[in-house]
């Protein structure tokens, strides 16, 4: 048996591909598209096919999104959680955004450690600060603050507690919110040698979905083919050592994030629709043999002349989510707009209980169009 | 035999090839065939420019002018040796010609001309460049063989001849990089806590959405007669926002003036308050 890979410092992640690989890429799969049409022999008629049910879905790729993330974790953090407390106080994870079921403060609960939640104050955390006790997990720093001067008030007087602490202290933030930190706070002054996971490249990727893909309800074999090609997705490629070009395809647009993949591969899988019957795509029968993986697809991006679009999606990205109003303290949109109802129009941010967060299965798309606009972007 | 001064006179006299050996055909080819190449360069590059990454907008816009000249001296060397019977002797009574032609008639064109030509070896500016010449501040939009073109802020066109950069100062506020200094500057009574404000305006500028966290951000105090003038001095990620960028700053900062305790000077208080 394998030992899970650990975490690594900051600076060490090895992306999938680059920008100009991924708008290559579109290129020339559009292009491929509109000089040869898919053989519909091999495939199967895009028509034909409608969306996978969400009961169907949940058994064969379950949540959580980060699901092998954390044993990676465990076995990074397993000997400095048991040790006695040292001088090395503070552990430090920079993890990619869109992280919606919360990585850190799931670790946190399954190991019975102390989370700071986010709705407590600082006066509670002095209350917290006992050098004996097990170590203290804040996760999500990013929703501690808002891109705003009495935000960077109250994320500064957080840090400066956090820096004399005596107790051990675990905390994660987004990348995108570090690199604002580091400019606004000094973050990386205070918590040195920030850590984060290793990208998830196509073989990680295929074995780990192809592990969820057993179904366990009837131990049935599925078999996930390519709507295009026919080809099975977790077999291998053209050469026997390659994976398949989906897998290949689902590293690089997820950026080697495993959330980003998990949602890709997700919207990705479908099943054949009985044509005699006029059925909706929820009640199809999921007993089927097949299930059908369409290629990815991107979403429509706001260009440069959009640029309320992509100033909200910066600043959603920076705070992990935002309610309306707070969007409104952090992004000069200074003419009246509904920008927030056309991002989610064209799915590239969604609204969950009065939070405004970017879609994980966007994200490659929106890194990609607010670093071609010159934007801040993130650094792992 | 003809004698050496005959053979002299004979390749002089036929400084321009027979009329019937010039292959009109092919020099309209040509002019065309440049003509085009060059209308197409400069609608295409300009037009691919706004829709690739922004760090690689100014590359492509500069590349604009040097295609040009490339195309215009290659057209040049190609025509000329069709109309022309080449020698030394051919060139230096060309070359008269055409001196005394410039000198009197064609003067200030061929200044701005050659103005031109040293400017896209200097750079003194290229498109996308923000550059103020003679009290006009405007982005370079075209880089023409005569002359550049300028946008103001309000959106005038402004035509400055190439040759302005022999007699004039060009201010260039980016030089071929993506961004630039943009300077936010309040005036205030000098009655105040000068660190607090001067804190306070840094935060402004770390919070604006348009600031490039690469570079650094400066508040700059200097006391003049009648107030405290703050500079405050930050980058924005693309300079075709700067003009929003000060915006944003100067509104966030009047308000982050008056939470420290600081009151903004006017004139009428001024008057008021002597």
């Amino acid at each position: 048996m394998t030992h899970p890979v650990t975490f690594r410092p900051l600076g060490q992640y090895n992306w999938p591909s680059s920008p100009v690989n991924r708008g290559l890429d579109t290129v020339l799969s559009q292009i491929k598209k509109k000089l040869r049409p898919p053989s519909k022999e091999a495939g199967i008629d895009p028509e034909k096919l409608g969306l996978a049910p969400d009961r169907f879905l949940s058994r064969i790729a379950e949540p959580p999104a980060h699901f092998p993330l954390m044993a990676e974790l465990n076995e990074t953090l397993a000997n400095w959680v048991t040790q006695a407390p040292t001088t090395d106080r503070v552990r430090t994870f920079v993890l990619p955004p869109c992280d919606r079921e919360n990585l850190l403060g799931q670790w946190a609960e399954a190991h019975g450690l102390q989370v700071f939640a986010i709705d407590r104050t600082l006066t509670e955390l002095d209350a917290l600060d006992d050098p004996e006790a097990s170590p203290l997990v804040i996760p999500k720093l990013e929703r501690r603050f808002l891109r705003s001067r009495d935000g960077l008030h109250d994320i500064r007087c957080l840090l400066d507690r956090l820096a004399t602490m005596e107790r051990r202290i675990i905390i994660g933030c987004n990348s995108w919110a570090w690199q604002f930190l580091r400019k606004s706070c000094e973050i990386d002054l205070i918590f040195a040698q920030p850590m984060t996971f290793q990208a998830f490249g196509k073989q990680r990727l295929r074995s780990w979905l192809g592990t969820l893909a057993l179904d366990p309800a009837d131990g049935k074999n599925l078999c996930f083919r390519s709507s295009t090609t026919g080809q099975d997705v977790f077999g291998n490629g053209e050469g026997e050592t390659e994976v398949s070009a989906f897998m290949t395809d689902l590293a690089k647009r997820s950026l080697g994030i495993p959330w980003v993949a998990w949602h890709l591969w997700r919207d990705s899988l479908h099943v054949e629709q009985d044509p005699s019957e006029d059925t909706d795509p929820s009640e199809i029968d999921s007993n089927q043999e097949t299930v059908w993986v369409t290629d990815l697809r991107s979403p429509t991006l706001p260009s440069r002349s959009d640029q309320n679009a992509l100033l909200v999606l910066h600043a959603l990205l920076i705070h992990g989510g935002l309610t309306q109003d707070q969007i409104v303290q952090t992004v000069p949109l200074v003419s009246y707009t509904h920008v927030l109802a056309s991002l989610q129009r064209v799915g590239l941010i969604d609204k969950t209980d009065g939070f405004y967060a970017c879609l994980p299965a966007a994200y490659p798309a929106i890194r990609d169009a607010l670093n071609n606009n010159g934007y801040p972007v993130d650094s792992l | 035999m003809q004698s050496q001064p005959d053979m002299v006179r004979d390749k002089a006299a036929n400084l321009l090839n027979d009329l019937q050996d010039i292959s009109f055909v092919q020099i309209t080819f040509i002019l065309l065939l440049s003509l085009g190449a060059i209308w197409v360069i400069r609608k295409t590059i300009p037009f691919l420019a706004d829709r690739v990454p922004s760090r690689l907008r100014l590359y492509l816009l500069r590349a604009v002018p040097i295609l040009r000249m490339i195309i215009i001296i290659t057209a040049l060397l190609w025509i000329i040796p069709l109309i022309f019977n080449i020698t030394l002797q051919n060139f230096v009574v060309i070359a008269g010609a055409a001196s005394v032609a410039i000198g009197f008639a064609f003067k200030d064109y061929v200044s701005s001309l050659i103005a031109g030509i040293v400017a896209i070896f200097e750079r003194p500016y290229g498109p996308g460049d923000w550059v103020e010449i003679e009290g006009d501040y405007g982005e370079v939009i075209s880089l023409g063989m005569r002359a550049i073109r300028l946008r103001t802020a309000s959106d005038d066109i402004i035509t400055v001849p190439h040759d302005t950069i022999w007699s004039h100062n060009i201010s260039n506020a980016n030089l071929g990089s993506q961004t630039l200094m943009c300077v936010a500057e309040f005036y205030l009574d000098p009655d105040h806590d000068a660190a607090k404000v001067r804190r306070e305006l840094v935060d402004v500028a770390l919070t604006s959405a348009y600031l490039d966290y690469r570079r650094p951000v400066l508040v700059m105090l200097k006391e003049t007669e009648f107030a405290t003038r703050y500079s405050l001095k930050a980058y924005p990620f693309d300079m075709r926002d700067q003009f929003k960028f000060v915006s944003d700053l100067t509104e966030r900062g009047k308000e982050a003036i008056r939470d420290a305790g600081a009151r903004p000077v006017s004139m009428p208080n001024f008057a008021a308050n002597p």
